[in-house]
This record gives structure tokens, sequence and C-alpha cells, in this order.
């Protein structure tokens, strides 16, 4: 590994070519990044975000901005920490709060650059979107194709019946 | 294997103490069934959630499988992959997660063949069941029940009871299983959830439980307690007092009213809490109603099918937050007029039967190396607070005391160990030696009698049975107590 360097601020490069410079702290919220710098020592040239756009990009340095001081997990525990936490914090409920579409760009960021705690906060947002749903509406939601047949249908019914009515 | 009927049929008999000495002498002389010696039976099976209703009520699965037609996850699967998938799936609550089932043939395999789920439908069906029925699923992951059965954690048993026994001939220091294994561990794909549901795990309750030491002489936790979706033992399932004071914060249930009544909430804030519901067909009809200071056992008289419960620990915590107070727990002495309100409070809540938000654990069977619902040894247990009981605290003295574990083992290992246990041969040799004919018609009833003679020279032993500081694991064993006296 090279010496650690003391480089305050990297330049991160979008999949359509913006160059956004952030303080190399924030960046390194990115076990992807935090590695490649550790391993490389002073990195100058912009780091290629291959997978990510613009607007994701900002979007996930917004989060890594206001995160930047929440301790990191350390490794062994990190399993039992994310069993126990099962709500989002408010400011992450409204940073989640945008179309799906990006929702998932975002989640799909979060696992390329290997930021976990932002990985889990984008699938617990799409778990609440399911949360307290019927089928119907998780259908509809996601534009999912119901092949049950009637009788099927039924069968299920039958089969969770006091799920149901809880 | 299982015990035959027979054998359970003459265990119920024999339970009813005084009353089922007419047996016909020769039959349990000359061979005292297992199920005298195990706690194979209604008593403890009355404990926990019925199998048989879970079953019933709730398949989860039918017998006709539906095909994986052409068909996905709607835009998740479009846009996310795999692994990601399951990674939403796992922060799914139980309950949502069963649900989401009933959108597609897609998402109905997808889930039956995510790990997680898969390991506990497939050993633990009736927790899984259990969860959903009680809605206790509404606030646990499948994740957070998987790795409550599976926790590789658990170095003394894994080490003490898993070890495979090395081949003849082979290095003779190496590690052996000391008691219950007479062969290698079947190979089987789900071992880390075997090792821990097979010997039951720390309650999460005691913290000394929670990885037990080699002297304890407790029983493990082989139950899972709902609303929490967390192992504990049987001394927190039927808890007491001082331990529920010190140890558990109150992580009972209470109705609304009684919230509102004692706690001085508001009915809106209580009804905001996470809740269980009482589910019909759980109330287990068997239960004995007792005095007021075994507050367990009086509890449920006034619940109703499909009331919601919440957590005492939650109670308290909102009227911390409401009225900024805590809620002392006063159950002995009250020496102030407000620790007596308090006192005269906690005895009064009702709904404070564990045993209809407890389901069972599963235990493997060693010969099958399938899983079923574990029976413990009473003559280890009695036996060793009778036979032992001198030895113990002569050796506590001289320094080497040596612990005694109660195990919960599958029906066939059992058997296994009831043709062995040392206990139950010194029990019967006991029984025939001290016998009249009405004891020996009744080896449970002669046990207790053989106990009452020793134990009761014993004040402190009365105290614990007679006092305020009952301690109700061992009610089961005194049943017949008046009688006897």
């Amino acid at each position: 590994m090279a010496t650690p360097s003391t480089q305050a601020t990297v330049k991160l490069q979008s999949n359509d070519n913006v160059v956004i410079e952030v303080e190399r702290a924030i960046a390194e919220r990115s076990v992807l990044i935090k590695n490649m710098l550790e391993d490389c020592g002073e990195v100058t040239d912009a780091i290629p975000i291959s997978n990510v756009n613009e607007s994701i990009l900002r979007k996930v340095i917004e989060w890594c901005e206001h995160h930047k001081n929440d301790p990191v997990a350390a490794e062994n525990e990190n399993d039992d920490s994310r069993k126990k936490t099962t709500d989002i914090d408010e400011w992450d409920q409204k940073f989640m709060n945008v179309d799906q579409e990006m929702l998932f760009e975002i989640i799909l960021a979060a696992n390329f650059l290997d930021i976990k705690p932002l990985l889990d906060t984008g699938c617990k947002t799409v778990a609440n979107m399911i949360k307290g749903k019927s089928p119907e509406e998780i259908r509809k939601l996601f534009n999912i194709q119901n092949d049950f047949t009637p009788e099927e249908e039924e069968q299920i019914r039958r089969e969770n019946e006091w799920a149901e009515d809880r | 294997m299982s015990l035959p009927d027979q054998s359970i049929e003459s265990f119920k008999n024999a339970d009813s103490g005084p009353r089922t000495t007419a047996q016909p002498v020769e039959t349990i002389q000359a061979d005292y069934p297992d199920s005298a010696f195990s706690y194979y039976g209604t008593e403890y099976e009355q404990s926990v959630l019925s199998t048989e209703k879970l079953a019933q009520h709730l398949p989860l699965d039918n017998p006709h499988s539906i095909p994986l037609r052409d068909s996905d996850f709607g835009r998740i699967s479009q846009k996310l992959p795999p692994e990601l998938v399951t990674q939403i799936l796992l922060e799914l609550d139980i309950l949502s997660l069963t649900n989401l089932r009933s959108v597609n043939t897609y998402t109905r395999s997808l889930i039956s063949v995510l790990r997680e789920y898969r390991d506990v439908y497939t050993y633990a069906r009736d927790a899984l069941r259990a969860m959903i029925i009680t809605g206790a699923g509404a606030f646990h992951t499948i994740r957070k029940l998987h790795s409550t059965l599976v926790d590789g954690n658990c170095g003394h048993h894994s080490r003490k009871y898993w070890t495979t026994r090395l081949p003849k001939g082979s290095d003779s220091t190496s590690e052996t299983t000391e008691s219950i294994s007479e062969s290698p561990l079947p190979p089987h794909p789900f071992t880390r959830l075997h090792a821990k549901a097979c010997k039951g795990a720390g309650c999460q309750y005691c913290q000394d439980m929670k990885n037990p030491p080699l002297e304890s002489t407790k029983v493990l936790a082989p139950q899972l307690y709902l609303p929490d979706c967390e192992r504990i033992c049987e001394e927190c399932f039927l808890v007491h007092g001082e331990r529920e004071e010190l140890v558990n914060q109150g992580y009972l249930l209470l109705t609304e009213a009684e919230a509102v009544k004692f706690f001085e909430l508001e009915p809106e804030d209580v009804t905001k809490l996470k809740s269980v519901t009482l589910r019909l067909g759980l109330q287990m009809s068997g239960v004995k109603t007792r005095p007021y200071k075994h507050h367990f056992d009086t509890a449920g008289k006034n619940l109703k099918v499909g009331q919601p419960l919440y957590r005492l620990r939650d109670i308290r915590k909102l009227r911390l937050e409401k009225i900024g107070e805590e809620a002392p727990f006063i159950l002995g002495s009250a020496d102030t007029e407000q620790e007596a309100k308090w006192k005269v409070a906690w005895n009064s809540m009702e709904a404070r039967a564990l045993d209809n938000y407890v389901a069972k654990m599963p235990v493997l069977n060693r010969s099958t190396g399938e899983v079923d619902l574990g029976s413990g040894c009473k003559a280890c247990q009695m036996g060793h607070q009778f036979f032992v009981y001198d030895i113990i605290i002569k050796s506590i003295r001289e320094g080497h005391y040596q612990p005694y574990i109660p195990l919960i083992y599958s029906k066939a290992d059992l058997k296994l160990h009831l043709d062995n246990c040392v206990l139950k041969k010194e029990m019967i040799r006991t029984l025939k030696q001290k016998g009249t004919a009405a004891e020996e018609a009744n080896p449970r009833l002669k046990m207790k009698i053989i106990l009452f003679e020793e134990m009761l020279k014993d004040d402190n032993f009365i105290a614990r049975f007679t006092g305020d500081s009952y301690y109700p694991l061992y009610n089961h064993l005194f049943d017949g107590f008046t009688e006897l006296l």
C-alpha cells in the first residue's frame, strides 16, 4: 500500500464526462474510492465513475456530505448492526423521496461505489414501499404482471388466510 | 422415531398425581415408561403454540406447487441485479414477505428460494407460522428470524456437542463429543442451524445465558419469544418478579386498557405502538389458574381473541416520553405509598401470559437428520436435584463442582439418552427400594415423594416454593403439593 496521501480533495468523473471535485473525506465514504486512493496514493486526475451519471453522482455526494461524520461500521459488527436498525432517519427519508427510476439508480451507484449504509437505506426504502400494500397495489406500483390463475389465487389466499386479516 | 402413543398416554395418566394410583402395578414396575422420565407430554406441549392448530390455520404452502411462468418482478428486476433484489427482500418484515409471495409466480419462487426463507420454512415452519399469525412478523425480518435460529457464535455448545467423533485409531488427544454423540453428525447442508437448534442456545433476556458457561445449570433457551423474535430460556419464559425487574426490564405484554389505567397514557398514543395479536386457537385450554403472585398463570382470562397487546418495555418508554416519569418495578415489599401503588399495579396486570407468544424451536433428530420438537430428560433434572444435591454442596465447597447442563433432545436422542441415563437407573433403583405399592404404581408420584422427603428438610428450599420468590421453573413437579402435605 502506498503512503497515505494528504490530498484534501479528489475529482470524480461521471459517465457523462462531468468532473466533480469533492473533499477527500467525503469521497472516502465510498469504499471503492477509499481503497483506490489508498492503493494509488496521490491522484491528481479525475477518477472515472463509469457506471454513474452526473445527476446520480451529485445525489450520492450529497448523501456522503451529510453522513461524512458517521462512524464507519467495523467489518465484523456490520451484520449485527444492520439487522437491528430497521428505521430510516428523517433526513434519509427525504433524500430518498425521489422517483423510482432515480431510487434504483442511487441503489446501483451505492452498490458500485460500495457505500453500504447508502445501499441499505436504498433497499430499506424500496422495502418500505412494499410494506403494508396488497398484492394488487404492489403490482401497480412496480408494473408487475399477475400470472396466477384464479384457482391459484384462491389457493394462495387460503394458504395465507391468517396473514391477511391481521 | 417417536415415543409410542401408549407411552405418552401412560405419561399423561401418571401426571395426574394421586388420583391415578389404580394403574396396574406390574406393568409399570416391569417397565418404567420412558415418558415418565421425560418432559414429553402435555405439560410441556401446553407451553407453546399448538403445532396442529398452526398447520391447520396457516398452511403457508399448498402441496400443489405453482409453476414459475414467464414473469418478473416488474421494474425492480428490470433495473436491479438479483443480489440487490435479495437484499431488498431481506429488509422486508415477515408479513410483507409472505404477502409478496402472492404477487406473481416470479416473486413467489424468488422468496421460496431465498436462503433465509427456505431454511426457516424447512426447519422451523411453526416458528414462521406463529410469527405470521400473531402479527409479530410485522416487526421482524426473515433475516432476524433466521439469525435467531442460526448462530455460528455458539462456540461452547457447538464445540461440546458437535465435534464429530474421530475414527478409531486416530489421534486420541483430539477433541471428541462428550455426552450424547453416539454417531457422527449426519452430513447436512444446514449444519449451522442444527448446531444451534439442537441444543438450544443462550436466552436473549438473561445475559448470563447468552453464552452459557460450562458451569451453567440452567436449561438452555429452546423457545422463540415471538414479540421480540429472540430465544428465551425456561426461567425467563416462566418469569418471576425479581428476574423481570433485574434482568428483563419488562418485555411482557399488556392490553391497551392496562397501559391506559396503570401507566396513565392516552389510548391514541398506546395504539400507535407496535402490537401483537392474540389469535383464536392459540390460547391453551389447559393453563391452570394460580394465585396472583404467579401472575403468568392467572393471565389471559379476560383477553379476547384478536386483541392487540403491547410490550411492557414499549409502554414504559412511552410513559417516560409523555409523562417524564419512570414506572418502577415494585413486586415485593413497598416502602412508600407510591411504591405500594406500583406494587398493586404490577400485580394486577393480566395480559402477561407468555404461553401464547412462544413458538418451539426445532431440534435435530440425529438418527434421521430431520428436525423435530424437543423433549427434556426429567430424570436428569429431578435426579440431579435429588441424588446429587448433597454432592453438589460438598463439591462446591471442595472446589471440584461438576456442572449439570439440562438438554433438550430430539425424540430419537431422548430415547437413546434414556437407555443410558444413569440418573434414571438410580431413580428406579431407589424407587424399588423405598416404594409402597401405591407409589410404585406411579413413578412420577414416587419421585415427587422422594423429593419432598429430602427437600422439605431444608427451610430455604420450602421458602422458594411457598414464599414470594416462587420459582415457577419447577412448579410442575409440585402439582401434588397440597395433597401430599
